[in-house]
C-alpha cells in the first residue's frame, strides 16, 4: 500500500527582526494568493491543520502557517541570551516579525489571518501596515482584551501544560468534536514554560486600541472580523462594538464556534470563511 | 432541566471511580470545594480522583479550599448539553459575572485538570438524570 504522504510541507527560514536572526518553522500547501496564518497565544501552527489540507482553499491560496519564535518548532533567537530576559511579546516585535517574514518569503501582499492574539495583531497591522497586505482577517479580536496576563500560567506550584489545556478548553464550543477538542487542548499543553504568559502580555497588557482602532482605513485594506459565540475573552458583543468604530469593516458572529475556529470545527468555520476567501479571490483575479 | 442538588452529586460520586480519564488525571487530586446554588450549599471533599464526602448545608466552621457560587439558573444552564454561551464553562461564567470563584486560587489551579474533568462528569450525570426523567 502506498504511504499516505500529506501535501503539506514543513520548512525552516531565517527571519531577521531588529538585527536578530530567528530560525522560523512554517507549514505550506497550495498555490495562488498567499494566506499567512497566525496561531493563538502559547500555541503553534497545527491549529491550521485542516485549513492546510483543504483543497477548496489550497487550489486558490498558498496557505502558510508559521510558528512565532519560541513556539512550536521555531526557536528562540540564536546568538542571544534569551534565558536572561522575561519573554513578553510586544506589539512592535509582533508586527515587525509578520512584515519581515512575508518580505523574506517574497510574498506579494499576502492575506493575513490570525486568531486571538493573531486577530488582535491583525488590527495593529491594519492600522500601521495597511499597504503590505491585500486583506486582513481578525478572528476572535476586540480593541481591548485585558485581564488574562496571569502568573498562574507560569508558576512553580502548578503544572503549566495541564492548567493551560484545561483552562482553554472552556474557550472551545461544546459542539466541537472530541478529536478536535482534545487536539486543541494537546497543543496548549506543549508550550515551553512562560511562553503562554509572555504572549498574553501583548494580548492583555499592551494591546489597547480603544482610542485608535477607528484610524484603520478599510479603503486601503479590507478588514474582516469573525468571532465565535462561545468566546468569553473577546465576546461577539465586544467584536461588534469594535467593528462599529471602523468604517467599512465587515463583522460576523460564528455559531457553534469558540476562541479557536480553525482548530475547533473546520467545516463550520469554512461556512463563514469561504465567502471572505471568495471575495478576496474575486477581487484579485488575474485579468 | 437538571439542577445542582444532592442526588446529582451522589451520581457524580458514583461516576468518578469509573471514569478512565479521572483514573489518570485525578491521581493527585485533593481539595475541599464549596458549591452553592442560591441558598443551597454543598461541601465536597475530593481525594485521589474520588468524591469522598458530600456535606449538605455545611456548618460555617467547616473549612474549604475554594468555592463556586452561583444562582440556580446559572447551574441549570451550565448542566445543559450543549450549554449556552457564557454558561458553558466555569471560567466563562466567572469572567462574565454569572458565577463567583472564591478562596485559595492556588489549590484551584493545582487541581484544575481533575476538577475540570469532574465538572464534565457532573454534566454527563445531569444529562443522564434528565434522560431518565424524560
Amino acid at each position: 500500500m502506498a504511504p499516505k504522504i500529506s501535501p503539506v510541507t514543513g520548512h525552516y527560514v531565517d527571519v531577521d527582526v531588529a538585527d536578530v536572526t530567528y530560525q522560523v518553522f512554517y507549514l505550506h500547501n497550495g498555490t495562488g494568493i498567499p494566506l499567512l496564518c497566525q496561531h493563538t497565544a502559547g500555541c503553534h501552527n497545527h491549529q491550521y491543520r485542516n485549513l492546510l489540507r483543504d483543497p477548496a482553499v489550497t487550489e486558490r491560496f498558498q496557505v502558510i502557517a508559521y510558528d512565532l519564535p519560541y513556539h512550536g518548532k521555531s526557536d528562540p533567537p540564536n546568538g542571544e541570551q534569551w534565558w536572561t530576559r522575561q519573554y513578553d511579546l510586544t506589539a512592535e516585535f509582533f508586527q515587525e516579525f509578520v512584515v519581515n517574514f512575508a518580505r523574506t518569503l517574497e510574498l506579494d501582499r499576502p492575506v493575513f489571518m490570525g486568531s486571538s492574539m493573531g486577530g488582535v495583531v491583525a488590527l495593529h497591522l491594519a492600522r500601521d501596515h495597511s499597504e503590505k497586505f491585500r486583506a486582513l482577517i481578525a478572528l476572535e479580536a476586540a480593541d481591548y482584551t485585558p485581564g488574562f496576563y496571569l502568573d498562574w500560567w507560569h508558576h512553580p506550584a502548578v503544572e503549566d501544560g495541564s492548567v493551560a489545556a484545561s483552562v482553554i478548553e472552556g474557550l472551545i464550543a461544546p459542539q466541537t468534536s472530541e478529536l478536535d477538542r482534545r487536539l486543541t487542548m494537546h497543543y496548549y499543553a506543549q508550550a515551553a514554560p512562560g511562553v503562554l504568559k509572555g504572549d498574553l502580555y501583548f494580548y492583555s497588557v499592551e494591546h489597547d486600541m480603544r482610542e485608535t482602532v477607528s484610524e484603520i482605513d478599510t479603503s486601503k485594506v479590507p478588514l474582516y472580523l469573525l468571532t465565535g459565540e462561545y468566546d468569553y475573552l473577546s465576546t461577539p458583543t465586544q467584536t461588534i462594538a469594535t467593528a462599529e468604530k471602523i468604517v467599512g469593516a465587515k463583522v460576523e458572529t460564528m455559531c457553534e464556534i469558540g476562541h479557536f475556529p480553525m482548530s475547533e470545527n473546520h467545516d463550520t468555520f469554512m461556512t463563514y470563511l469561504r465567502p471572505i476567501l471568495d471575495e478576496i479571490a474575486e477581487r484579485h483575479k488575474e485579468p | 432541566m437538571a439542577a445542582l442538588d444532592h442526588p446529582l452529586l451522589e451520581r457524580l460520586r458514583d461516576a468518578m471511580p469509573n471514569d478512565p480519564e479521572m483514573q489518570i488525571v485525578g491521581k493527585f487530586m485533593r481539595c475541599d470545594v464549596l458549591l452553592s446554588s442560591g441558598d443551597k450549599r454543598y461541601l465536597l471533599r475530593f481525594d485521589h480522583g474520588r468524591l469522598t464526602e458530600i456535606v449538605e448545608d455545611p456548618h460555617p466552621a467547616l473549612a474549604w479550599n475554594f468555592a463556586l457560587k452561583a444562582g440556580p439558573g446559572t447551574w441549570e444552564r451550565f448542566l445543559q448539553d450543549p450549554p449556552p454561551p457564557e454558561f458553558h464553562d466555569v471560567w466563562a461564567a466567572a469572567w462574565l459575572g454569572h458565577l463567583t470563584l472564591e478562596g485559595d486560587i492556588k489549590v484551584f489551579m493545582q487541581n484544575h485538570f481533575a476538577f475540570w474533568r469532574t465538572l464534565k462528569l457532573l454534566r454527563i450525570q445531569a444529562q443522564a438524570t434528565s434522560g431518565a426523567a424524560a
